[in-house]
């Protein structure tokens, strides 16, 4: 006899079973999920029609609200189109803070999910020791821009300040740090043979047999699929830093795979940090932008690698101070679109550690 | 990342067999292609099959008091077609459901924000959890 179960926006959000509201019914029979429905909308904001209402050169403070974990991303995001559209050359010195920020960002986005994940299998030190070590990350943020998720790091023309070698020094320190953090993790969860009996094989993707819901990210490269836009995509300075495309390993396409791509990115971006810092040219942080710029009339298809897999957005500009469209395409839509799939034939325990292995953001899925 | 295939070509190769208008656009890498509502499905499919094969978000605009809906198609070398059809009164169209799975919420969006009619899209359960008028862009 099969039972439906009801978790509703505010049991979701509240209790922190994923990164915002959405409800969850599920159809459970004899302890496994027969099927599965995610209803989405309860943190629209319509943030895609306000920024045609504003300046372009503010427009960035409502683009970083798409997903506040990956606020830097979602404002590079928008004003990489801009600055495309509008032919704006940033200055080399703020491409490379830029890539800063974004790996400090990625770094803090990652162990935040790696947070989510130990909460959802219950296994409270390994969470308490992520929330310890992303505060550095905040810490960090605060300490360049005032805000502790980033908000207004990066801006229309450049960054929004030259980066100081105290804010340097503190970074390596927090790298250092998140050394220890990932040991920490390692002897906890990563080399825990029970949690990895219990997770390996779980819910895998199908990714083998094609892409058909347009996954991008850590789940794609878990999967062993090659495809990273800062290694391929040119965008910032990323291909200068001369780093080797990393080797593909294949973690798995299940959620213990998954859990262990976001520890290896987590040292991918410390070892890109490091390049940064040591080839970061002195040089103006940005270049002036008014509240009366103006863009070219034409559209631009921004895409960039962010934390969860590739942004996209769309800037489409008719001569005025405002875009006259602007569309972000977020990668957890497709995450929150296969849940329903690969959630079958699962036990019902198991539904909050998959949808923490897939990353989630409900606030980039809404908009 | 070159692989020697080159999906911007073979999409133009397909529009111009179908007498269809290609605009370029800003970046070197994406294009665009118009086509009437009739043709839209038809039209998703045959770029798909040139090698379109991530849809990467369906959606409409108003653009000097025209609506347009478009969809953004890349290929695994990241190059994009935008597939855009000019919406007038009375017009439906196909869904590209059958071709990209993941082609039903954009278009669940499309019908609420825009209003625009997508045969096979449910109305039954809105996806922005707003029973009344719905959102106007």
């Amino acid at each position: 006899m099969s039972t439906r179960l009801n978790w509703s926006p505010g049991v979701v959000a509240g209790r922190k079973m994923a990164t915002g509201p959405f409800s969850v019914e599920i159809e459970e029979d004899s302890g496994l999920i027969a099927d599965a429905k995610f209803g989405i909308g309860y943190i629209h904001r319509g943030i895609e029609k306000q920024l045609t209402f504003m300046p372009y050169s503010i427009g960035s403070a409502y683009a970083e609200k798409v997903d506040f974990i990956a606020a830097p991303t979602y404002a590079l995001a928008f004003v990489g189109a801009v600055e495309r559209l509008a032919g704006i050359e940033v200055p080399r010195s703020a491409q490379y803070a830029r890539v800063l920020l974004l790996e400090i960002n990625r770094i803090y986005s990652h162990i935040f999910s790696i947070a989510e994940f130990s909460a959802s299998i219950g296994h409270e030190p390994a969470m308490q020791f992520s929330l310890r070590t992303m505060e550095k990350y905040k810490d960090l943020f605060e300490l360049y821009c005032g805000s502790r998720l980033g908000f207004g790091a990066i801006r229309l023309g450049g960054v929004f300040a030259e980066v100081t070698e105290g804010f340097l020094f503190r970074t390596e320190k927090a790298l250092t740090d998140t050394k220890k953090y990932l040991e920490e993790l390692d002897t906890l969860i990563a080399h825990n043979p029970l949690v990895e009996q219990r997770f390996r094989g779980l819910a895998p993707t199908g990714l083998s047999k094609g892409n058909a819901f347009g996954l991008t990210g850590p789940i794609l490269r878990a999967a062993g699929v090659s495809t990273d836009l800062r290694f391929s995509g040119g965008y910032l300075i990323y291909q200068e830093l001369k780093m080797e495309p990393p080797p593909i390993w294949t973690f798995g396409d299940d959620v213990w795979g998954r859990f262990l791509q976001k520890i290896f990115e987590i040292e991918q971006s410390i070892g890109i940090i490091g390049a940064v810092i040591h080839s970061l040219p002195r040089g103006a942080h940005a270049i002036p932008v008014g509240l009366d710029f103006i863009a070219a009339e034409g559209e631009w298809l921004e895409t960039i690698e962010g934390p969860r897999g590739q942004i996209n957005c769309l800037v489409v500009s008719e001569g005025k101070k405002s875009p006259v469209r602007v569309k972000f395409a977020p990668p957890s839509l497709s995450a929150v679109r296969i849940l329903p799939k690969i959630l079958r034939a699962n036990r019902v325990e198991d539904l909050w550690p998959v949808v923490a292995s897939l990353d989630i953001s409900i606030s980039e899925v809404d908009r | 990342m070159s692989s020697g295939f080159d999906f911007l070509s073979k999409a133009v190769e397909v529009a111009q067999a179908n007498a269809w208008p290609v605009a370029a656009t800003a970046s070197p890498r994406r294009k665009i292609i118009s086509v009437s509502a009739k043709d839209w499905y038809r039209a998703a499919e045959l770029l798909e099959e040139a090698g379109g094969v991530y849809l990467i978000f369906i959606s409409a605009m108003k653009l000097k008091n025209k609506l347009f809906v478009l969809a953004e198609i890349k290929s695994v070398t990241m190059d994009c077609i935008s597939l855009r059809t000019e919406i007038n009164a009375g017009d439906k169209l196909g869904s590209l459901n059958v071709i990209w799975p993941q082609a039903d919420w954009h278009e669940q969006e499309v019908f609420e924000s825009f209003q625009v009619e997508i045969e096979g899209v449910s109305r039954n359960k809105k996806l922005f959890r707003r029973e009344e008028k719905p959102l106007e862009h």
